[in-house]
């Protein structure tokens, strides 16, 4: 430490390390990050304009010839139009009923003193938890029984399941975190329980609501073994595409044109999602306390 | 005149912990009352008693003569102003302020006058397209005033609306509060744990401690004579120190204690010579005398603080402290012998 009076002029070698390593450090996983998501981007995208005939193996780094060829092929042989109305409408119905049984749930868990209360908040993630698989072989006994096997309402029915835990749990918390102060003020200067509702706590809820409803309209576009079980072979979703090309009749080509599709509306979705969530909810929902 | 509230016997329980035991209280109209207490005495609890957000076990809760009791907060015509202002963070603060017509069905072509008058009275003009986040901790109570104040409520209540608020600007507001109640003749409960706010602005200060209110009456009254050691030590600054009671003719009491024997005039004490009482000193009633003279108090000044108003010193008597304040012009160094005076009538004499 003697020879160290000087460090303010000239830093000491540990000293400067630090320094570098603390840019260092974050450059490099940002760089690791984006490299884990855009190298295998970059693959779909180049393997949806492979030219079928030219193919592309290694050695090769890039492919031998580009054609949209597959792409068209996808859209005028596979009809992957049903596929695509098929995904999109599950996926709103899904949000949707997913909201509408948790809103009363969540109100009822965020707000209202109940016993066991933390009991059922566990046992609801629990499909969460549960492999996919094993939920998807059980449920779709279940749906069976009710005879909505291959029916929009059955698939509808099966994807909440998933989408469920999620879009509860953020509208617990949704609801846990409104001011009690504020619905006291409503309710003094006048509002009874249904203005409360609407004009409290709705707007309070509404980056959850958002949220959860992102999370549970993407877990139900991405939805594979449900849908397999219970849809196919009359409903079939994009996911169910995909799947069909990555399995028996394998094609890279054919399965990056239907994922790139697949990502397509979630990445739209999460776009107008950024636009939408301002912060100033955020920061309105706490106030300035 | 009639009673705006009247409050009967009302107790209140969490659980086995009793938080508010047979508290009586009536408001008269157009009054500005305070309650006033340490953290934990019930203010709170009989304030949200009174505006519907808690119900009582016992006792009953009058506006006017209307039984309230099982009246739910919405139909009571009550408003409050929150610590937290509790404004609507996704209404502009014109729409804050217009809540409460809208609830109480005013005809929306008046809406716009009024929410104009209200927010002029508290000085915020210009201000309604603004959201409450954008407004300053100051205003964002002003707003909450203003809400309340624009439906003329029955009751106005004050939940400790200015503690969030820095010194300067809490006294700004106090005296705005204080004006618009007057202007509009509105009754007004506020609660406060600061007993200068309470003083400053009540025609009535109820002072609780534990549930049970100890003193209802105005703030001259509270400060100069209250009824108890709890208030007079509660309420500003005091020197209270056990005495006994040597002699008694009428009203006038010779009184001893550590600080020597002194004269008292104190036409509410009820005590008779021998009795163990405690003596209430007010440091701003004790004056620089010489001594000998009548009510001489002398001993040796150990801190001395310029605050600025006044000198503000702890002085040794006899081991025991004594705090004055004297007026800024003495000089009065540390460590330094002093004798002090007090009018026999500014002693007050506490049950012991």
């Amino acid at each position: 430490m003697q020879g160290n009076t000087n460090t303010k002029t000239v830093p000491s070698p540990a000293r400067l390390t630090r320094k570098l390593l603390r840019i260092l450090l974050p450059a490099a996983f940002i760089l690791i990050f984006f490299a884990w998501i855009l190298i295998p981007m970059a693959y779909t995208v180049l393997w949806s304009v492979t030219d079928p005939k030219a193919g592309w193996a290694y050695p090769n780094a890039l492919p031998l010839g580009y054609s949209l060829d597959t792409w068209e092929y996808v859209f005028k042989f596979v009809k992957i139009w049903d596929p695509i109305k098929n995904s999109l409408l599950i996926a709103l119905a899904t949000t949707a009923v997913a909201f509408l049984f948790s809103l009363p749930a969540a109100y009822a868990l965020g707000r209202l003193d109940l016993k066991g209360k933390s009991l059922i908040k566990n046992l609801i993630l629990l499909p969460m938890i549960l492999p996919g698989m094993a939920m998807a072989i059980y449920v779709g006994r279940v749906i069976n029984r009710m005879g909505l096997s291959g029916t929009y309402a059955g698939v509808i029915l099966a994807h909440c399941l998933g989408g469920i835990p999620y879009m509860l749990r953020v509208l617990i918390v949704g609801f846990e975190v409104v001011p009690q102060d504020i619905l006291d003020a409503a309710a003094n200067l006048g509002g009874g329980p249904g203005v409360r509702f609407r004009e409290v706590y709705l707007p309070m809820i509404a980056p959850s609501v958002v949220s959860g409803g992102i999370f549970t309209f993407i877990n139900s576009m991405e939805e594979f073994t449900m849908t397999f079980i219970i849809g196919l072979p009359t409903i079939k979703t994009i996911p169910t595409v995909l799947f069909s090309f990555l399995g028996e009749s394998y094609s890279a080509t054919r399965g990056a044109v239907v994922t790139l599709i697949l990502l397509v509306p979630n990445l739209i979705l999460l776009m107008i999602v950024e636009k939408c969530i301002k912060t100033e909810y955020m920061g309105a929902a706490l106030g300035k306390m | 005149m009639e009673n705006s509230l009247t409050i009967k016997n009302v107790s209140k329980f969490y659980g086995s912990f009793q938080a508010l035991d047979k508290i009586n209280l009536a408001v008269p109209e157009g009054q500005f009352v305070t309650l006033l207490g340490p953290s934990g005495c019930g203010k709170t609890t009989l304030l949200r008693i009174i505006a519907g957000f808690l119900s009582c076990e016992e006792g009953e809760v009058y506006f006017g003569d209307r039984l309230m009791n099982d009246v739910p907060p919405e139909k009571r015509d009550t408003a409050m102003c929150f610590q937290s202002y509790a404004l609507f963070p996704n209404k502009s603060v014109y729409e804050n302020i217009r809540f409460g017509l809208r609830m109480h069905k005013v005809p929306k072509e008046q809406h716009k006058k009024l929410v104009e008058e209200a927010m002029e009275m508290v000085n915020l003009t210009g201000l309604g397209s603004r959201r409450p986040y954008e407004l300053s901790g100051g205003q964002q109570q002003r707003v909450s005033l203003a809400r309340c104040i624009v439906v003329r409520p029955r009751l106005l209540l004050f939940d400790e609306p200015l503690s969030n608020l820095d010194a300067k600007l809490r006294e700004k507001v106090r005296v705005e509060i204080r004006q618009v109640q007057r202007q509009l003749g509105i009754t007004a409960i506020y609660v406060t744990h600061d007993q200068a706010e309470a003083l400053a602005i009540s025609d009535r200060i109820v002072t609780m401690s534990a549930g049970r209110i100890v003193q209802n009456a105005d703030p001259r009254t509270i400060y100069e004579r209250p009824n108890s050691k709890y208030v007079a030590d509660f309420i500003g600054t005091a020197n209270i120190i056990p005495c006994s009671v040597e002699s008694r003719e009428g009203d006038r009491f010779v009184l001893k204690c550590a600080y020597g024997t002194l004269r008292a005039i104190d036409r509410d004490c009820t005590l008779q010579p021998g009795a163990q009482a405690s003596l209430l000193i007010r440091p701003e009633d004790l004056f620089l005398a010489a001594p000998g003279s009548e009510n001489a108090i002398t001993g040796t000044t150990r801190t001395v603080v310029y605050m600025g108003n006044v000198l503000d010193m702890f002085v040794d008597v006899n081991g025991t402290s004594l705090r004055a304040g004297i007026t800024k012009e003495n000089v009065v160094t540390e460590n330094a012998p002093v004798t002090f005076a007090v009018k026999p009538d500014r002693i007050r004499i506490l049950e012991a």
